[in-house]
C-alpha cells in the first residue's frame, strides 16, 4: 500500500481536531448568520459530542466549538444542520442505556449551541439512534430503537421512525417501519440471517434518505436486508415498494441508498465493518432504477484490493456524498464520491453507469497513533462550493481537499 | 446515456473541468527531467529510432510507439501499488510517434494526457492560427477536418483548440495529429470573455490561407 496518494485532489488543509479526530458519519455546513461558514461534524465515540469548524476559509479551518458527551458509553454519530437548528442522533453501547435518543439545538450562536429538545429512545432493549436524516426542517427520518419496539434478535433493534418536529421543542413521532417478522408479535417468519459471527450483523435500518424530489419516498438501508424504497405518502403507514438484496452471496451490511432522480439511478453501498477485509467484498453498487419497484444492479464502483486488503484496519466501502437537498451540498449525478476506510477517499465517473471510471484518489498517510497503522475515512461531505471534506474514523480529524478532475 | 440522461452529459459526455479530464499529465523532455515532484514516473526513453508501428487498423502513416507504449501501460497495471500523479518521457527521438501514441483512445489517450511537449521541429513547417466569432456546427467542423485530413492528413502535425459548437454550453476542446482525432471534450465553461474558436495548426507544406480557404468552402456548404 503506497504511503500516501493524492490524486485529482488537492488537499487543502488537515486538522486535527485538537486529538479527538474519531469522527462518524455527520457532517453538515451552516452558513451562520454573521456569514462564516461552519461544518458541524458528529464524533464516532465519547467523549466529544460534536465539533464545529469554521471553513470560511477552507485553507484555514478553526475550531469554533467542541462539546462534551454525558456518559462514556455514548455515541453522537450522526447529525444534520437545517439553517440554524441541528439535530443529533445519541446511541448508547448497551440496550436499556440511557440517555439515548436525538437532540435539536439551537445553533444561530455557533459558539454556544442551545439544547431545544431531547427525544426519549431508550428502552429495555433500545440503543437509540444511530442515523438521522433532517433536510427539510420539518421530519426527522432515522434509524432507532424504541421502548416500545422489542425484537427477536437485539441485532434488529434499530427500525425506521419519522419524527415530525415542526414544534421544535414538543417532537413528536408519526410513523415507523420495520422488516415484518423481526419484532416479538409479527405474524411474519423470522426471516433468515447471514452467517455467524462475523457476518450476522442484523436486520435494522441504517441510512433513511428523503428527498424533495420525491417526498413520498424514503430510500433506506436496511443493513443485512439489503435495502428497500418505502412509500411514505402516509407517513403514518409506510409501505415497501421494492427490496433488493445482495445476500448471500455477498456480505449484506446495506448501508445507503441514493437516488439520481434525473438518471433513473439508484447508488447503493455496503459497508465493511471487520478488520483484514474479512468481510470482502463491500462495495458500492448502481442500480438501473427505472422501475423503482425492480432495481436491477448493473455495475459496481473499482476497488484495489490486492493492495489495501491487508494493509490494516478496514477495507471497503461506506459513506458516499448523498446530494443532500440543501444550498448548502454539492450536487452531481455523474460523479460519485465515497469514503472506503483505508483505500481513502475515491470519486468515480458514473456518466455510463454499466462502466464506472475511478477519477480521483486520496488516501492519507496514517495519522500519528492510528490504531490500525493507517488511514480509517469514514465520511464524506462536498459543499456547494466544490470543497471536499472528508473525516477519520479513529483520530485523523478533518481533511478538507478541491476536485481536480 | 440514453436510458439515463444528466444535465452534466453533453455531446461529448460529461463535461469537464479542464482538458486533461481526469487523465495523468504527461510532460515530454529532451534534455534531463531534472527534480520531480512526488508521484511522477519518469520512463527514460532508450529503445530507439525503430521502435515505431503502425496503428493497428490504422494508415501507415499514423505510427505509434510500441515498447514505449508497453512501458506506459505497466504503469497504469502498477497504479494500485505504485500510483502515478505524472509521467515524464526523456527521449531523444522522433516526437511525432510518441504524441500519436497518447492521441486516441484506442492508444493511451484514455488515460495519459500530453500537456507539454517540445514545439514539433522541422525547417519547412508552418504554424498559424485559425479562429472563427460565430458559432459552428458539429456537421461542419467534421467535415472540413474530414476533407483537411484527406487531402493533406500526413502533412497536418497537430491542430488542437477550442471550438464554440452550436448547442454545447462550454467550449470543445479538439485536438488531431495526421489521420488521427482525440476524443473531443466539452468543459463545463468559457474563460471569463472568450466565446471564438480558435485552433492552432502546425503543418507541412501548407499555410493559414489555404486551410482558411478550405475551412469557408466547407462551411459555405452547410448551414451553420
Amino acid at each position: 500500500m503506497p504511503d500516501q496518494i493524492e490524486w485529482n485532489f488537492k488537499l487543502l488543509a488537515h486538522h486535527a481536531l485538537e486529538g479527538f479526530g474519531g469522527m462518524g458519519e455527520g457532517m453538515s455546513i451552516q452558513i451562520a448568520k454573521d456569514g462564516r461558514r461552519i461544518i458541524w461534524l458528529a464524533h464516532e465515540s465519547a467523549p466529544k459530542n460534536f465539533t464545529a469548524v469554521d471553513v470560511s476559509d477552507p485553507r484555514k479551518p478553526k475550531i469554533v466549538v467542541q462539546t462534551e458527551l454525558p456518559q462514556a458509553y455514548m455515541r453522537s454519530n450522526s447529525l444534520e444542520v437545517v439553517g440554524d437548528i441541528m439535530a443529533v442522533a445519541y446511541q448508547c453501547q448497551q440496550p436499556g442505556q440511557k440517555p439515548a435518543g436525538f437532540e435539536l439545538f439551537d445553533i444561530s450562536v455557533p459558539e454556544q449551541p442551545r439544547s431545544i429538545a431531547f427525544v426519549d429512545r431508550s428502552g429495555e432493549k433500545s440503543r437509540g439512534v444511530h442515523q438521522l436524516w433532517f433536510c427539510d426542517g420539518e421530519y426527522v427520518h432515522m434509524a432507532s430503537g424504541a421502548a416500545d419496539f422489542v425484537t427477536h434478535n437485539q441485532l434488529d433493534d434499530q427500525c425506521y421512525q419519522i419524527f415530525d418536529v415542526r414544534n421544535a421543542s414538543a417532537p413528536k413521532e408519526v410513523g415507523r417501519w420495520w422488516m415484518p417478522g423481526t419484532r416479538v408479535g409479527d405474524a411474519e417468519p423470522q426471516p433468515t440471517r447471514h452467517k455467524s459471527p462475523i457476518l450476522d450483523m442484523g436486520m435494522r435500518a441504517h441510512n433513511t434518505n428523503v428527498y424533495p424530489q420525491r417526498p413520498d419516498r424514503c430510500y433506506l438501508g436496511y443493513i443485512d436486508a439489503g435495502m428497500f424504497v418505502l412509500d411514505i405518502s402516509d407517513k403514518a403507514h409506510p409501505k415497501p415498494l421494492c427490496r433488493w438484496d445482495n445476500s448471500p452471496p455477498y456480505h449484506g451490511f446495506t448501508h445507503t441508498v441514493l437516488p439520481l432522480f434525473t438518471r433513473n439511478l439508484f447508488v447503493v453501498t455496503d459497508e465493511s465493518v471487520v478488520d483484514d477485509a474479512d468481510d470482502w467484498p463491500k462495495l458500492v453498487w448502481i442500480l438501473d432504477a427505472r422501475d423503482e419497484t425492480n432495481p436491477v444492479p448493473i455495475a459496481t464502483c473499482p476497488l484495489p484490493y490486492d493492495a489495501f486488503a491487508h494493509a490494516g484496519g478496514r477495507f471497503g466501502a461506506h459513506n458516499i456524498h448523498e446530494n443532500v437537498p440543501l444550498p448548502t451540498s454539492w450536487q452531481s449525478d455523474t460523479i460519485i464520491i465515497g469514503t472506503f476506510f483505508n483505500g481513502g477517499l475515491r470519486a468515480y465517473d458514473i456518466s455510463n453507469p454499466y462502466q464506472p471510471r475511478e477519477v480521483g484518489t486520496f488516501v492519507p498517510k496514517a495519522p500519528p497513533l492510528a490504531p490500525r497503522g493507517t488511514i480509517q475515512l469514514n465520511d464524506v461531505f462536498v459543499d456547494e462550493r466544490g470543497i471536499v471534506y472528508t473525516v477519520d474514523r479513529h483520530i485523523g480529524g478533518l481533511y478538507i481537499l478541491e476536485m481536480d478532475f | 446515456m440514453r436510458h439515463f440522461p444528466s444535465p452534466d452529459i453533453g455531446m461529448f459526455g460529461r463535461r469537464q473541468r479542464h482538458a486533461r479530464a481526469h487523465r495523468i499529465p504527461v510532460r515530454i523532455v529532451t534534455r534531463s527531467a531534472g527534480a520531480l515532484s512526488p508521484g511522477t514516473a519518469i520512463v527514460i526513453d532508450r529503445f530507439g529510432a525503430d521502435d515505431v508501428m503502425p496503428l493497428p487498423g490504422s494508415c501507415p502513416c499514423c505510427t505509434v510507439r510500441d515498447k514505449l507504449q508497453i512501458v506506459l501501460r505497466e504503469l497504469l497495471a502498477e497504479r494500485a501499488n505504485q500510483h502515478q500523479t505524472g509521467v515524464v518521457i526523456e527521449t531523444n527521438n522522433e516526437l511525432g510517434p510518441i504524441l500519436r501514441t497518447f492521441a486516441t483512445e484506442r492508444a493511451l489517450g484514455a488515460e495519459f494526457y500530453v500537456e507539454d511537449a517540445p514545439d514539433l521541429p522541422g525547417a519547412d513547417v508552418h504554424q498559424f492560427v485559425l479562429t472563427h466569432d460565430a458559432p459552428l456546427s458539429w456537421d461542419a467542423f467534421c467535415r472540413f477536418m474530414t476533407t483537411l485530413t484527406a487531402l493533406r492528413g500526413p502533412d497536418l502535425l497537430l491542430m488542437k483548440g477550442l471550438l464554440n459548437v452550436v448547442g454545447c454550453r462550454g467550449p470543445v476542446g479538439v485536438q488531431c495529429m495526421g489521420h488521427l482525432a482525440a476524443r473531443p471534450v466539452e468543459l463545463q465553461a468559457w474563460p471569463a470573455g472568450e466565446r471564438a474558436s480558435r485552433l492552432e495548426f502546425v503543418t507541412r507544406g501548407f499555410d493559414a490561407v489555404s486551410v482558411r480557404a478550405m475551412f469557408d468552402a466547407v462551411r459555405a456548404l452547410l448551414p451553420g
